[in-house]
């Protein structure tokens, strides 16, 4: 592994870079109004691709990775990296979803927050990450640290079934899904343009997660090594000290 | 188009923060490639 990108990851970071600024002109340009909606319906270009990335791609990823770490026949810190990485990623789309749904509701319902199913229960889903990410922090030998993190990530995750169906169990005020589920790809609440541009913008998305992983994890990488280095210097004076003072 | 400061803001907000997140990773892998030894790089 290096310190310096890929050609792979470089022309990952270009597509992305491409694919969102198409996915804001054809949301804020050509897209037309939703009839119930409004213009507001031009915020859920972002909102929705975030949310997925967040919740199914981001945790998904970090909950696999947490239990290949915890299963001995696989740990390595490869998997503890990367799952470090992706929920870090995941927290950040899932403030931005927060922040853009937010935004929506403020036009939509009068409100910038109101303690429905879907919110209080995507709200619960950010407060766990962060929870796991200040777990990674907690000092502790690296192995204990790891698989103490890998607990919390896999608890966190059953959060996502119970914020995926929070539309479906509770009287809320979030609207179900408009591609989801089985019966929506028979009958979608969303096509033409609509349909292309929030198609467009789960592509840019995941994307951009993958560079951002591509750099997270190397940049994770990097820190452990320097982490270990500076363990080898500790162990190295603290020796030199003990034959200093044996002599 | 109605309510175009919200849209705007939610448009500029989120790339805004995710162009700084990328500029933060982006900026401390460099610090830290200094500080690595050549034979920690590869």
């Amino acid at each position: 592994m290096t310190t310096k990108s890929s050609p792979a990851v470089r022309v990952l970071g270009w597509l992305s870079a491409v694919t969102l600024a198409l996915t804001a002109v054809m949301a804020l340009v050509v897209t037309p109004g939703d009839v119930n909606m409004g213009d507001s319906v031009r915020l859920l270009y972002l909102h929705v691709p975030t949310a997925w990335l967040a919740m199914y791609v981001a945790f998904g990823l970090t909950t696999l990775a947490s239990a290949l770490y915890l299963w001995k026949r696989t740990r390595s810190r490869f998997w503890d990296l990367t799952a470090g990485a992706s929920a870090e990623i995941g927290v950040l789309f899932l403030g931005l979803t927060l922040l853009i749904g937010s935004l929506w509701g403020r036009i939509t319902w009068g409100v910038w927050w109101t303690w429905d199913a879907r919110l209080t229960t995507t709200a619960v889903l950010f407060v766990l990450y962060v929870g796991y990410l200040a777990v990674r922090k907690v000092p502790a030998s690296p192995e204990v640290q790891s698989r103490r993190a890998a607990i919390v990530a896999i608890a966190a995750f059953l959060d996502v079934p119970i914020v995926h169906y929070a539309v479906e169990w509770w009287r809320t005020l979030h609207q179900d899904a408009s591609l989801g589920s089985p019966q929506r790809v028979l009958d979608p609440q969303i096509t033409g343009t609509m349909a292309w541009t929030l198609l467009l913008g789960v592509v840019a998305f995941t994307l951009l997660y993958c560079w951002l992983m591509a750099h997270r994890f190397r940049l994770a990488w990097m820190e452990d090594r320097l982490a270990d280095r500076a363990m080898q210097i500790a162990i190295e004076e603290r020796r030199a000290e003990a034959e200093v003072a044996a002599s | 188009m109605n309510d175009a400061g919200y849209i705007f803001a939610g448009y500029f907000s989120t790339f805004a923060i995710l162009a700084g997140y990328a500029g933060w990773v982006i900026r401390r892998k460099r610090t830290l490639s200094r500080l690595l030894r050549p034979e920690d790089t590869t």
